[in-house]
């Protein structure tokens, strides 16, 4: 049973003190907090019960005030999201934690160099590969800031495809679909959204989001943009852990992201601009969802049954209480894997989604 | 008591630089300092104040060597998020005999990096770039740390802690095994073609 639970894998990427571990503790934290199962009907349990610990002793030092410490191992967090009073989970998501530096720097010694090498290798199983950009950065910095990190990024990338390649076993492929998050974005302008983030990212660092496409080989890098935020700080101390943005939102537009790009493949048109116009777009894909698998490599079709769950043609105009109900019907039924589905579809219905997720024409 | 820093492992970060190894011990010598320092910190959490653990390193040439392990956040400095700098510091002391314990002061490890004092600081706001370890050179001027014995409290050996074997820099992928089988098995095919053709012509 538990292996028909499909799972999404999701990778972050971002240079030491990005903001990966903050966001780890902070995902998992709230969403297995009373007040957001009740608000949302359905919570996260971490599978392994000592990692779900580790996890909270970070997030019940946020709730203090402070910063988690920097990661200097690699974690793999795989969460089951349940519904209701469900006793199974309908959907894993899986997380990988590591440390920045790892990206950034070949390590001295011979055995870190061997476990940085097996976490960039299980990174590379990702769905999904999250950019973070600093928000802080992005706002007092502006653009050059933006382009810094995207060259420092094909950078490395680059140089890690070569070390690979050197030693004789070259990466074979890295996540096709790649989220630019925007973290801290609770310090940013109340009327800042995602699109106008993408706008002026994709106008002005144009050759930059050329050149990471062609390093981590994914024709849509630099298409979708999310606004993230894991705690609400002043930069140096948390003010508020329970405060987020975004966090809740991000397998749900991964699997949008899955679809997009399932939609660019058959010609079926192609879903952008803001959530509800993508899912409005990714309707006409209906007839094509039986056959999924026909179109989905390998890799992404352990997803094949939460896609199709997700009934992209129900409810097009509807808002979150509609799938609400859905949802709360489906967990009363027993049926798991139909709650999970309409969870998410409840996520991107809200308004905080439209807001907070825009995908760019490529 | 003083602390031989040939034989100290020392973990930490600078203000932009990750965590890795600033100082590897001269001896014992093993070259999986990065497994062992995982499973020898496993369940250990740095905190304001030092935790320490004992044990002994099972190295696979059949040696015992006792060690002691200390971890803790630096009191004052943080990396550039703002985020504390944790510290993990092992030392291996050369003792006679196998007693169960040793009784070190709970700040041997905030002693150290006092002892290190500029070089610690310029280091930790360097870019972190060197060939060598970043306090390698430092550890040639210093040689020891003498330890104030204020505070002691006694640190048992019951820790076990396995060498591993070196792994190989690049495992051996699916794709790369199967490559090598049909290489080898076209090469053994042309050579029985060869072999069969001269000896039948």
């Amino acid at each position: 049973m538990k292996n028909d639970v499909p799972e999404i894998r999701l990778a972050l990427f971002g240079p030491s003190s990005s903001g990966k571990t903050t966001f780890l503790a902070s995902y998992f934290g709230n969403q297995q907090r009373n007040s957001f199962e009740e608000a949302h009907g359905y919570r996260l349990e971490a599978a392994d019960v000592s990692d779900g610990n580790q996890l909270l002793a970070r997030y019940y030092r946020m709730e203090k005030g402070e910063f988690p410490l920097g990661t200097e191992q690699f974690f793999e967090y795989r969460f089951g999201f349940k519904v209701g009073g469900l006793p199974e989970p309908g959907l894993h998501v899986v997380w990988y934690d590591y440390p920045g530096g790892w990206w950034e720097r070949t390590p001295k010694d011979d055995s870190e160099k061997a476990a940085r090498r097996d976490a960039l290798a299980k990174l590379l199983t990702s769905h999904v590969g999250i950019l973070l950009v600093d928000g802080m950065k992005y706002v007092s910095e502006g653009l050059p800031f933006v382009r810094h990190l995207l060259d420092q990024f094909r950078n490395e990338a680059r140089r890690i495809s070569d070390e690979f390649a050197a030693s004789g076993a070259p990466l074979e492929s890295l996540p096709k679909q790649w989220i630019i998050a925007i973290s801290k974005a609770d310090l940013l302008p109340a009327d800042l959204t995602a699109e106008k983030v993408c706008r002026d990212i994709v106008s002005g660092a144009a050759d930059q989001l050329a050149g990471v496409a062609k390093a981590v080989n994914s024709k849509s890098f630099g298409s979708q943009y999310l606004l993230l935020s894991s705690v609400r700080g002043d930069g140096g101390h948390v003010i508020d852990a329970h405060e987020f943005i975004g966090l809740q939102l991000v397998a749900p537009v991964a699997l949008v992201s899955v679809l997009s790009e399932l939609a660019d493949k058959a010609a079926k048109g192609s879903g952008f601009g803001i959530l509800k116009t993508i899912l409005e777009r990714l309707s006409a894909l209906v007839d094509l969802v039986d056959k999924l698998d026909d179109f989905l490599p390998p890799k992404y079709q352990v997803l094949t049954q939460l896609l199709k769950a997700l009934a992209l043609k129900d409810g097009i105009d509807k808002g979150a209480d509609y799938f609400r109900e859905k949802q709360a019907a489906a967990a009363k039924k027993g049926k798991v894997l139909e709650a999970a589905a309409a969870a998410l579809r409840a996520e991107l219905a809200s308004t905080a989604a439209q807001r907070a997720f825009f995908r760019n024409q490529t | 008591m003083r602390i031989d820093l040939d034989s100290v492992l020392w973990r930490t970060r600078g203000r932009t630089w990750d965590y890795g190894f600033v100082l590897r011990p001269v001896h014992p010598h093993i070259e999986t300092w990065y497994d062992f320092h995982a499973d020898a910190f496993s369940g250990a959490t740095p905190g304001r104040d030092p935790v320490s653990v004992g044990g002994v390193l099972l190295t696979i040439d059949g040696e015992k060597v006792p060690f002691v392990a200390t971890t803790f956040q630096d009191p004052t400095l943080r990396d550039a998020a703002g985020r504390p700098v944790a510290h993990y510091f092992v030392w291996f002391p050369t003792i006679a005999g196998a007693p169960a314990d040793l009784e070190l002061p709970a700040d041997w490890g905030p002693q150290v990096v006092q002892a290190f004092g500029d070089e610690w600081k310029t280091a930790f706001s360097s870019d972190g770039a060197s060939d060598d370890d970043l306090l390698a050179p430092a550890r040639s001027m210093i040689k020891e740390v003498p330890l104030s014995d204020a505070g002691g409290s006694s640190i048992r050996f019951d820790r076990r802690v396995v060498e591993k074997k070196k792994r190989q820099a690049v495992p051996p992928t699916s794709k790369t095994n199967r490559t090598r089988l049909v290489t080898a098995a076209v090469g053994a095919l042309i050579l029985a073609l060869v072999i069969y053709w001269l000896t039948h012509r």
